[in-house]
């Protein structure tokens, strides 16, 4: 038999697969240079999800599982908790702003909130590979979707009419007007909200892919009001979902930690670059990246590796 | 009050919520791992119940300040629907008020299905 060929990258990548077992286990030791790596994984996550208007937790997740070894339960745990922290950053400058809508935003938390719950409890339940095997055919639609919208163009403003309870109205400095929309078929985005809430807690993803197009496409709400209140409501999403696996003792602080205070840094840093970056070009780049990661998480829930 | 307006003067106080929730937060999360690095024998361990966690922080480990950071972080959006339910209260907004109460109605049930689970 042919001895295994072990090269310094086989040997790095075998190390960097073992850390999350150490980190997971029960009495977990802190190595720096092991949470270094988890940061920079939180880093990288936070700022090309920021960048492509994707929350970190669509890179994060499959990076902790197929790069760092970190049990999926364990990384979608520590995902949810890091959307909440980007969701609060982002939320900030759009209240201020008065972008976002608190009276739209409170009333679809409550199925997205509830779909999260459901979503987390489902989630703390399926087996390591069955949930593999759903953030991977997630990853795929994700990826679709990006790679369809990397060309969109800039929204027009609404014409202003009756803003109805829900409805509002913000300035655009973009068109340089005011910009008022009434909000429709709440009961449609509502259903809407209770599967992107349901994704959202399964797999540790801020669900923003969902609730966007949502509001925009069935609520008729411009596209930067609904990117502003679902940045505000997905803090409270993933908090649901994140509640069920804290609750359950599946939030590792040692794991979660670095990844919450790199996915932060990361977010800030990635909204900066975002301007600076053709988007389409960097859609592209990040569409087929995500497919590779489906592929891999697919292929890891059937017990196969590609490493 | 009419009800956009009343969210225009909401801003300060909630994007303030937010920044004091987030800041301190990161804060407890940052001193967990100072601590942490000046550790000699670098073991973390897990807090389960809510009830070590002043011992843990009394003692200064470094799993204490992770937790209560994490734990402020996930209180700080709660908190921000809990302002909005009192601020739609005191103004009489009963639809929106009822409607931050089931939110926080589903965020306490997350916790009891996860005990239960």
């Amino acid at each position: 038999m042919r001895p295994a060929v072990t090269t310094p990258l086989r040997a790095t990548v075998a190390h960097w697969s073992r850390i999350g077992e150490v980190l997971c286990s029960r009495d977990s030791l802190y190595d720096m240079t092991e949470v270094v790596l988890l940061t920079v994984a939180g880093f990288m996550g936070g700022t090309f999800g920021s960048m492509v208007g994707l929350g970190g937790g669509i890179f994060v997740v499959p990076v902790l599982v197929l790069f760092l070894g970190v049990p999926i339960h364990g990384a979608v745990a520590a995902s949810l908790l890091a959307v909440v922290a980007t969701s609060t950053a982002g939320s900030i400058n759009y209240i201020r702003r008065g972008c976002a809508n608190l009276r739209l935003g409170a009333s679809v938390e409550t199925a997205l909130a509830l779909g999260a719950l459901t979503g987390g409890v489902v989630g703390a339940l399926l087996n390591r590979e069955a949930l593999s095997a759903v953030f991977g055919g997630v990853m795929i639609v994700v990826s679709l979707y990006v790679w369809v919208r990397r060309n969109a163009s800039a929204p027009r403003p609404l014409e202003d009419e009756g803003l109805g309870r829900l409805g509002a109205a913000y300035y655009d400095p973009s068109l340089r007007c005011e910009v008022g929309y009434r909000v429709r078929r709440l009961p449609f985005g509502l259903l809407l909200g209770l599967v992107a809430g349901n994704v959202s807690g399964l797999l540790g993803v801020g669900g923003g892919f969902l609730t966007v197009p949502a509001m925009r496409l069935a609520m008729g709400v411009p596209i930067r009001a609904s990117v502003a209140t679902s940045t505000l409501m997905l803090g409270v999403t993933a908090c649901s979902g994140a509640l069920v696996y804290l609750a359950r003792g599946m939030v590792d602080p040692v794991v979660t930690v670095p990844v919450v205070l790199g996915v932060v840094v990361g977010a800030s840093l990635g909204s900066r670059l975002a301007s600076r970056v053709r988007s389409s070009v960097l859609a592209a780049v990040m569409a087929a990246v995500l497919f590779a990661f489906a592929v891999q998480m697919l292929l890891a829930a059937g017990g196969i590796s590609l490493r | 009050m009419n009800e956009e307006r009343l969210e225009s003067r909401l801003a300060r106080p909630l994007s303030g919520l937010l920044i004091a929730g987030l800041s301190l937060a990161v804060m407890l999360m940052l001193a967990g791992t100072v601590l942490a690095a000046m550790g000699t024998d670098g073991a973390v361990p897990r807090r389960s119940s809510i009830s070590g966690l002043p011992g843990a922080l009394a003692n200064l480990e470094p799993g204490g300040f992770f937790d209560l950071g994490l734990l402020v972080l996930l209180a700080t959006p709660a908190a921000r629907v809990v302002m909005l339910l009192v601020a739609f209260g005191r103004q009489r907004v009963w639809v929106f008020s009822g409607v931050c109460l089931v939110v926080l109605v589903v965020l306490v049930l997350s916790v009891l299905l996860g005990l239960r689970a």
